[in-house]
Formats: C-alpha cells, structure tokens, sequence
C-alpha cells in the first residue's frame, strides 16, 4: 500500500512536470528554418520577441561557443562575474601585471560580449593607458595594436554597433597618427604585414595603400573602418548612438585629409600629395551633400548654407517689391526713435568704437532699428499681406536652415576643411610646403644659409596662397605656419639677425599675436617705420580679414560688419570671435573619444 | 617580469619557529586539557569527569606508543579502495575536459603564453584537487558511522590513531596518484603548446635600420604560433632572434641555409642570488626613493643626472662561483618627465663596488647600459674590471679580490639622464647563478599543492571525526576559505582595507555610504557598532592566522615566472603543512576517541 502510494506520487510529479513542459516549449521553442521559406516556424514567444528586437546571439554578432559556455557556467551570476573580472583587471593593471590584465580582459569580454561599454573602455585602456606605461616605443605600438585587436573582436561579436566601428577607425587613425610616437608608429603599421593581413579579414586593406609608398596607411584604413561604421547605419537602418550624426560622418573624410597632411610632413610633396588633397575634396563635398538631422528635427546638408542664403536674398527682395517702401520708412521711424546717445554710436564706423559700454549701446541701437521680415509683412498694404506673410514665412525658414548648417558647420570646421582642400591640391601650395621641407632639412644638416633661401622662397609662395585665400589667415596658419616661421625666426637668431619688417607674413603673425617685439627689425631698410599690416602683400592689397585685436564681439568668421538697414542682427550681438589658440570647433574631432568615464586619462 | 614574492629566510624562520612551537604544544595542551575536563566535569561530574580525561589522555599514550603501521596501511588500503568505490577519478576526467577546452579561455596571443599556460594548469590543479580532497577527507567517517559500517573496524583490535591516520594516508595516496597525472598531462600540455617551429622568411641580408646600425645581417622568421621574430647573424655562423612572447631562438648556418632552433627561455627555472636593496637620495645620502605618483607603490624612483642610486648589497660572491664573472639581471622600470629622444632607452650606469669603508680599491668604472622595461635585462659583469684609483688613475682590478669584502659587493645602479628616473623594488636585481631544470621546478609547484592537498585532508579527516558530513565539509571550506583570502582578511583587521566589519558594511550598504565617508549614524551607535566589529575581527584575526595560509603554500608564481623554487622556501613549506597534520591528527584522535564508536 505504502509502495503503491509513492509510487502514484512520483507519476503525479512526472505527469506535472510533463505538463510544465508545454507551456515552457510553448514559450521557449526556436524558430526553425530560413525566416523566409514557406514552411519556417517563427519560434516560441521568446524566440520572436528576440527576433523582433534583433536580441539573438546570431542577430547580434558572432556565436561563440567559448562565450556561451562561460554564460552557463556561471549560473546566472554573469553580472557579479563580470565586477570580479573587473576588480581583477583593474589590480592587474596597478600592479603592471600585463599579461594577466589582457587575460582577464579577454574573459571578460567573453562573459559580456554584448556589453559594448566593455569593449570601448578596455580598449581604451590597453591603447591609451598601457601603451604609454612602456617606455619602448615597439612595445608602445604593440598595446595600441592590442587595443584595436580587441576592439575588433567586438565587431565581431556587435555587427551593428557602429560606435565600435567608428572606434576601431579612430584608435587606428589618431592614436597611430597623431601620438607622440607617431612618426615612429606610422613607420612601424606601414611595415606590419602580419598585421595587415589580419586586417584584411575586415577591411580591404589593398585599397588603403599610401600611393607614394605602396604600403598601408593608417589614415587609409581608420577611413576603411568609419566607411564600414557608415554602411552599418546606412544599411542595417542602426541608429547612431551617443554621436551627432554630423561628427560621425565627418571623421571617415577627415581621415584622408590627415593622411594628405602626414604624406606631406614625411616629405611626399608632389603630385600625389595634390591628388590625395583633390580626393579629401571630392570626399569633403560628398559629406557636405550628406543629409543631416538636427536636434530640433530640421534635415540640413552642410553644403547648403549659400543657397540657403542666397534664397533669403532673392525672398527679401520680392518682399520688398511686393511691399516697397516699408521697410525704410520702418527704419526712419525707428531711427527716429533712438536717444541722442544712440543715434551717435548708430552713426558711428564700428571699427571706431572702443569701449564695451559703447559696443553694447551700439548692439543696442542696431537692434532697435532692425526691420525684420515680419515687421515688413504685418506693416505691408492690406491687398499683398497674405502673400507677404508666406513669403516671409519662406524667408524665415530658409534663415533658420541657413543658421544651423552655421552652427552644425563651426562643429566640424567645415568651411575651413573646404578651403584647405581647394588650397591644398593646387601645386603652389605644395610647392611652398615642399620648400619648407627642403629648408627644414637643411636646417638639419646646418646649412643655414640654403635653409634660409628655401624658407624665403616658401614665404612668397604662402603669402600669394593668402592673399589669394584670405579666409585661411585665421587657422590654416595656426596649425603648422606658424611654427615653421618660429623655426625660421630661430634660424635668423643664429646669423643674428631679425625677421625683416617687411617679411611677407606679417599679417599672419599679427594676427595670430605671434610675433614678440625682439625679433622684429623695427625700420624699413629706407628707414622708415612699417604700417602695420599693410607691409606684406605683393599686390599692395590688404587682406579681408583683418585683425580684430582688441574688438569688443566682432562676428564670428569675416570680422564684425556693420549690419545693413534691411538685414536682421540676430546673431550679432552675441557673435564671439573664437579663441586664436582653440580652431572653431575642431576641438571635439581632435580630442581622444570619450572614454566612457575612464579615471586614467591618455598620456599617448 | 619578476617574482614579487618574499621569500624568508630559513635560519631566521627556523628560529622563530622552534621559539614559537613549545609554546604553543603547552597552550594547545593546556587548552585541550582544560576544555576535555570542562565538558567530562559537565558530563560526569568533576571527580570522574578527571579520571575520564586521565583515561582518555593515558589511552592516547598507549595508543599513540602502539601504533602499527601493518594496521595504518590496511586502513589506508580501505580508504583507497572506497575513493575508487566513489569514483574519485572523475576528477581528473573534468580536468581533462578543462585542458581540452583550455585552448578557448586562453589567450593564445598572449606576450608571455608559457606564463599564462602555467598558471592556468598549475591554478585549476590546485583547485580541483583541494575539491577532490575536501569532498574525500569529509564524507568517509561519517558515513561510516551513519551506516555502521564502522563497527565491523572497531570491533577490531584497531586504534583510533590508525582509523584517522590510515584515512588521511589512503586518501592522500589516491590524491598522490591523480595529482601525479595531472602533473604529468600539465608537463605535455604547457610543452607541446608551447612548442613550434619557425623557417626563415625571405632571405637574411645586410641592414643599416635603426634597429641594427652596425649594419648585422639580419632577418625574419615566418610567422608562426601568432608571431615572428627579428633574426641576427654573427660572423660566426650562428646567431639568433629576439626575444618575442617570452621566448627566443637559436638560429645556425647550415651550407646555405639557416637552421632555426626549438624556443629556449620560455620555460625557465631560474637560480638566482638576491641581494638587499637601499636607496641614496639626489645629494648621495642615504635615502628611500621617490613616489613618481604611481599608486601602487612597490618600486621606488631615483632620479637621473644626480647622486641619486639603487644599492644592493650581495653576499657570498667569490670567484670559485663565479670564475669568468657574473651574469647581473635587471627588470627596471622608467619614468620619464619629458619626452627626450623616443627610439633610445634611458641610459643609466652599473657599477661595482667594495662594501668595505676605506678600502684601497672602492669602485669600478661604470658600465653603461640602457634600461629595458618589462623584459628580463642580463648584464654580464667581467671578472676583470677597470677602476678608479684614490688618485685618479684608471687601472684594471680582479672583481672578487679587488671589489668585495668576505664574498660582500655592492652594485649601484644610476640613472644617467637628467629629468628621467630609474624605478626598483628589491626583487628587481639580482645575480644569476645559473639555469635550473624546468621540469624539476615544475614537480616543485606541484608539490605545492601536494602540501595543500595533505593539509585539506587532515583538516577533512579532523572534522569527520565530530562533525557529520555536510557540517564537516563546510567547516574544512571555511578553513580553505580563510585560508586562501587569508591576506584579505588580516588587511581588513589591520585597517588597510577601509569600510570596517560586518556591522558598518552592512551600515554603509544600506545608507550607501562609501568606504572613505566617516559612518554618519551618531557617536555612539558608531563605537557600538566599532566594537561590535572589533570583537569580530579580533576573533576572525586568531582563527585565520591558526589556519593554514593555502595562499601562502602555492608556489605557482615562482614557476610561471621562470624561478626556481629555492630548497629553504620548500623545506619551510613542508614543515608547516607536517606541524598542521600532526595537531590536527591528533585533535581528531582524542574527537574519535570521546565518541562511543571507538571508545
């Protein structure tokens, strides 16, 4: 009796059990056969939901059987795992116990494969942090390597995670290109075939060979691995996360213009420096035709601020002949209205004012007396007002396009790329680089009177570049110029001599405040006391873009204009000339990646 | 890489312990005797519960005097026969399976694989094995007992000293025999995965790179096992590669050919004598080295272009050791406050001098050198040497009879560029006596856990003696517990580790204070909860450091790194593990004897 009831008893656990079975099978089951085919199930609930939300391994990335098993393994403690790991690799990493961080790392990574905040700041902290701990520079170059291996391996389990993508291409592109070491490691990713055949498994590597050398270029292949971060938003419909799209995709053209700039600074100065320049062009052109959501919505493209503006011109004046008159006699009214005081300052060149507290009654006045659009439309005839309102309703909306491809431009240095890429392909300015290079090594090699004929020769070159192309005055010559003429002014110390008063580039260097009294001869050879700025064009022009030094809130590209009777002022009063040290918006696209809260900054 | 580990010295730890030892042979007796009678006395009153401790003391003598090893073994053969019955060696089937599967965990890429490869297969040994023995040691007895399958042994003219010895001595032959074989697979499997075959790839020529700017001929080996290596050649027909993921090669001219030799250097058991470090500071004053702000601070800095150096005082150098001179190994660390010229190391200076106050010869010429970080840096320092007289003259000196006082040199080693520093524990320099055998130091590791395994099961044994199984299992994984965090547990009573007891973190948890925060719950509940943790961490402070230091007894580190295990350091080991199986043998015995089945 007593057999036969706990007998019945495990009948009746098995038969609940079984029971249990078909709602969880129910649930749980797999999806089986190609989703596409007629006779595929699409799975339990779970399997679709996981479908739905691209949540599979298999959606995901790569399965790897080492990964699921140390899952499993850890019985649902994956997270508390992953902090042990975590602890480890930090204690590793104090106590410079290399080999064993990269192992825990590693694990890590397969306990988490789809965590991509492990990938970004591990990464992070074995091309960064690491590389630098080794005083050897192979040895440098072997932890970035490490890191972009690693990185890597998470596109591989993260297929449509663009952020790592793009990563991968900045690791490659930056810390190769622009570390301390990066003449040396440059030398070494040219050289490193191994790893480029290990590349080659994840970008075409052959298509990024430097055409001077025949050997891959890490500008070259950072571009390949923005491109493949491009098609993945482009193509899997990803949304770009934690990046303006506009930032995104401005690093995979920008990365050919780095390598133009380092084929240049390694001495390849001829036509294949120009067409590496004529390519970031043509590649700068196509971002600008890129469409481009901002935060408020608006689809922009980058290349459209002078239609835009021109647009707003052509609509202005329709709205002026549809309403003619109005808005002069709005401006005479409201000229009218101004105080004594006011109507001075209003009257006055604005290169005239020096005070602030005038600047601000003068901002004051102008705005006061702006007409804007809409003014002209409420004020117009009764019979036109309809109309005028929809054109200013058209002007407004061409203004506000035009004002955040401004704003999302200064980001990226967008005009300032455009002009450096129509400057630089054209064979004057390389041959005015070229001749910096020249007398750079000849400086080298202490021929200083040879250096000293190419830099002079590299100075006419640049000065007509300028007066050709006086918009680069405020950057271009930031970035490398002006240390070539320190160089230059270095040279002359030794035949002890000045910077002639009337070098060619003195409008650059006042510009940029860069020249100290000391080192400037301060009399014409007639004898006579030098205007300033006015001695360096050949042609006697003075550039456009004269120094603002000393300018209360000039505008922020082309120096402050006196706004016209019929234009609005928006955007003057608060326009702030940019910092001379800090080029506009460059800062975000130069500075390492964020790294995701990383305590242990670069030092690479 | 260096070993970091301390290793004490024999004399002045035997000294210790035989200092220590007696004492604590009368407390542990002291308290055994008083504790036995407390319970007798509540048990039997104080007068018979006397006698009985008496009767059980005097038993034990006889007992202990008559032992038979006959009868021990045929209990051992019992013991062996039921681990088998229990199918034991499904542990070294799943430590099989993890050397199969170990090609997925490791990195195979790694900058030092026989280092990672030794670690993982001595590591999972360790720890299986402590598994095996605890799961062993704590089931037995009490099995036994609950089924009464002991009195078929009791009833025998068996004594309880031979009931735990024999236990403990067949379950550590088992565990002998399956730590042998790990042993063994461990041996093939770091060998045969360490081991690969380079070819030449293009053709050795002439260089005048950076790399090689006497313009050696030189060249590369294919890429194989995830790397290549940089061959050079010497005029005389042989050469070699450099050193890449802990390894070399050896590379001979064969006709026209170039033969590359099996990798040499990764698997390493290095003899070394180590010396005593002490600091000068910038003026040339005794000193302690400057922090360059890293947070681990186990090395210490001295600055370049200054007086500034690293002293070790090395004893026992006579040229009957060293004959032609002495091979010096350095694993220096850089730390440079500007860039200065990125392709060259930092150069810096060894030089050899007499420890002796006045005496005629003081100190060699410097022997330049460039600092190598993170790769073992050999110098060898001839027997002849050139030095500097009193007077300023240069003439060549004999190492032993010219620089050292009664087999005492010291080496100074100085950074020579200014605004860089030089970084040095103690460990870091050292002199190299020669290459011991790998396979021998291996066997040593092993031994290691050997040691661990015998302790485990003593304990295990110990329990089951009192305790029934599940309670006796738990109770020998506290002692592994404690015993392998044991640095963890004196760091949070000692203070190093901030956030106080149980008390204040379960406090701090809830409140979500950080360690660094004063506890923010008022004056006194604060010094309650401070004494409530006090209390505790007193407590868990004497247990731990009565237990076994687990952590202690590995000596994994020495053969992954390529040291050898020193004899003293193997000699203290054992004696420690030995002192362990005898207390706890005995303590089992007197619990054994107090039970009714072997009274």
């Amino acid at each position: 009796m007593i057999q036969n009831v706990a007998f019945q008893r495990k009948v009746l656990y098995l038969g609940i059990m079984a029971l249990l079975m078909i709602p969880l099978y129910m649930i749980g089951h797999p999806a089986a056969g190609d989703p596409m085919a007629p006779n595929s199930t699409p799975g339990g609930k779970l399997s679709q939901l996981r479908t739905d939300y691209d949540l599979s391994q298999a959606e995901l990335g790569e399965i790897d059987p080492a990964s699921e098993s140390m899952k499993l393994a850890t019985l649902g403690m994956r997270g508390v795992a992953a902090n042990i790991l975590w602890t480890k690799a930090n204690e590793y990493k104090k106590k410079e116990n290399w080999e064993k961080m990269i192992a825990v790392v590693n694990q890590m990574a397969k306990l988490q494969p789809n965590y991509v905040t492990v990938w970004e700041f591990q990464s992070h902290n074995l091309s960064y942090n690491i590389s630098v701990e080794h005083d050897d520079y192979r040895f440098r170059y072997q932890w970035v390597k490490k890191g972009i291996e690693y990185l890597i391996k998470g596109t591989k389990y993260n297929r449509k995670e663009p952020r790592l993508f793009w990563t991968v291409g900045w690791y490659t592109g930056q810390k190769f290109g622009r570390a301390d070491e990066s003449k040396q490691f440059r030398r070494l990713f040219h050289e490193d075939r191994d790893f480029h055949e290990s590349l080659n498994n994840y970008v075409a590597v052959d298509s990024a060979r430097c055409d001077a050398t025949g050997k891959p270029d890490n500008w070259l292949v950072a571009r390949l691995w923005f491109n493949n971060g491009y098609d993945i938003v482009e193509n899997m419909g990803v949304p770009i996360r934690g990046k303006s799209p506009h930032i995104f995709y401005a690093d995979g053209p920008k990365s050919r213009m780095n390598y133009a700039v380092a084929i240049e600074a390694e001495g390849i100065l001829d036509e294949k420096a120009e067409y590496a320049w004529k390519q970031s062009g043509d590649e700068w052109k196509t971002y600008g035709d890129r469409q481009v959501p901002t935060s408020q919505g608006l689809i922009i493209r980058l290349n459209d601020r002078e239609a835009k503006e021109s647009e707003t011109a052509r609509l202005v004046k329709q709205l002026d002949q549809l309403a003619p008159g109005v808005r002069d006699g709005l401006h005479q009214t409201r000229l009218a209205g101004l105080t004594a005081a006011e109507r001075k300052l209003h009257d006055t060149p604005l290169e005239e004012i020096q005070s602030p507290e005038d600047y601000e009654i003068y901002m004051q006045a102008m705005e006061k007396v702006s007409v804007s659009s809409r003014d002209v439309a409420k004020n117009s005839p009764q019979g036109v007002r309809a109309r005028c309102n929809k054109l200013t309703d058209r002007i407004m909306a061409a203004q506000e396009n035009a004002e955040w491809v401004g704003k999302y431009r200064s980001n990226v240095n967008f005009e300032y790329w455009r002009t450096r890429c129509e400057v630089e392909q054209k064979p004057q300015t390389v041959k005015a680089r070229r001749h910096i290079y020249v007398a750079g090594q000849l400086r080298n090699d202490v021929e200083v009177e040879a250096a000293r004929k190419e830099y002079e020769l590299a100075w006419h070159e640049w000065a007509e570049i300028l007066n050709d192309n006086p918009n680069l005055m405020e950057q271009l010559m930031a970035d490398d110029l002006l240390e070539d003429v320190q160089a230059y002014i270095e040279l002359l110390g030794h035949l002890e001599e000045k910077l002639p008063a009337d070098f060619e580039l003195l409008p650059l260097l006042r510009m940029h405040r860069a020249i100290p009294d000391e080192v400037l001869e301060t009399e014409e050879p007639d004898g006579t006391t030098p205007e300033p700025d006015a001695a360096s064009n050949t042609d006697g022009k003075k550039p456009t873009a004269t120094p603002d030094e000393g300018k209360p809130g000039t505008s922020e590209k082309s120096g402050a204009k006196k706004p016209a009777a019929s234009e609005p002022t928006r955007a003057a009063p608060n326009a702030k000339k940019p910092k001379d040290d800090e080029p506009a918006g460059d800062a975000e696209t130069d500075a390492p990646p964020p790294a995701a809260d990383d305590p242990d900054t670069s030092q690479g | 890489m260096t070993l970091e580990q301390a290793i004490p010295n024999f004399s002045d730890w035997i000294g210790e312990a035989l200092f220590y030892l007696p004492l604590f042979i009368v407390f542990f007796a002291t308290t055994g005797f008083v504790i036995g009678y407390l319970v007798s006395a509540i048990r039997r009153g104080p007068v018979e519960g006397f006698y009985a401790v008496a009767q059980v003391i005097g038993s034990a003598v006889f007992d202990l005097a008559n032992t038979s090893v006959r009868r021990t073994l045929a209990m051992a053969m019992l013991a062996v026969q039921e681990s088998i019955r229990r199918k034991v060696l499904i542990a070294f089937a799943v430590f099989i399976v993890v050397l199969l599967f170990a090609g997925w965990y490791l990195d195979v890429k790694s900058d030092n694989p026989g280092r990672l490869y030794l670690s993982f297969v001595l590591t999972s040994s360790n720890y299986l094995v402590l598994i095996l023995a605890l799961f062993l040691s704590t089931f037995s007895l009490p099995a036994d007992i609950k089924n009464r399958t002991i009195y078929t042994i009791v009833t025998k003219p068996v004594r309880g000293t031979e009931i735990v010895l024999g236990r403990i001595i067949g379950f550590m032959t088992v565990g002998t025999a399956i730590l042998v074989a790990m042993c063994l697979v461990s041996y093939l499997f770091v060998v045969r995965g360490l081991s690969h075959e380079h070819q030449v790839d293009g053709q050795i020529q002439t260089t005048l790179t950076d790399l090689a700017p006497d313009g050696l001929l030189q060249g590369v080996t294919t890429y194989d096992a995830h790397h290549r290596h940089t061959i050079t050649m010497y005029d005389d027909g042989t050469g070699e590669t450099d050193v890449v993921m802990g390894h070399h090669h050896s590379v001979k001219k064969v006709g026209g050919d170039y033969k590359i030799g099996p990798p040499q250097g990764g698997l390493a058991a290095r003899v070394v004598r180590r010396g005593d470090l002490r600091f000068k500071d910038r003026s040339g004053n005794p000193g302690s080295g400057v922090n360059v702000g890293h947070e681990w601070a186990y090395r210490s800095y001295i600055e370049g272009g200054t007086l500034a150096a690293a002293v070790w005082t090395f004893d026992g150098m006579t040229a009957g050791k060293y004959p032609e001179g002495f091979n010096l190994e350095l694993n220096l660390r850089v730390f440079r406050t500007h860039k200065g010229n990125i392709e060259k190391g930092i150069r810096g200076s060894i030089t050899i001098r007499n420890p002796k106050a006045g005496a005629a010869i003081l100190s060699s010429e410097p022997i330049s050198f460039s600092a190598t970080e993170f790769a073992i840096d050999r110098q060898f320092i001839p027997r002849q040497l050139k030095a500097i007289d009193s007077d300023g003259t240069v003439s060549d000196v004999d190492l032993f009879k010219d620089l050292t006082d009664g087999g005492k040199l010291e080496v100074w080693i100085q950074c020579s560029e200014r605004g860089q520093y030089y970084g040095m524990a103690e460990p870091d320099v050292y002199v190299l006596e020669n290459d011991g055998n790998f396979a021998i130091n291996f066997i040593k590791g092993f031994v290691g856990i050997w040691l661990q395994m015998l302790m485990v099961t003593t304990f295990g044994v110990g329990f089951s003696t009192f305790l029934s199984g599940p309670v006796g299992m738990l109770a020998t994984l506290s002692t592994i517990v404690v015993g392998l965090f044991r640095k963890f547990i004196v760091d949070l009573v000692t203070g190093v580790l901030e956030g106080g007891g149980p008390m204040e973190a379960l406090i701090r948890t809830i409140t979500q204070a950080n360690l660094t925060v004063d506890l923010d719950i008022g004056t006194y509940p604060t010094a309650v909860v401070k004494f409530i943790d006090g209390v505790f961490l007193t407590g868990l402070n004497l247990i731990t450091i009565s237990l076994p230091d687990y952590a202690g007894f590995s000596m994994t580190e020495f053969v992954a790194t390529g040291f050898n295990i020193e004899p003293s350091l193997l000699v203290i080991h054992i004696l420690r593990a030995l002192t362990y199986f005898v207390f706890v043998t005995l303590i089992g015995y007197f619990f054994l004897k107090t039970r009714e089945v072997a009274a």
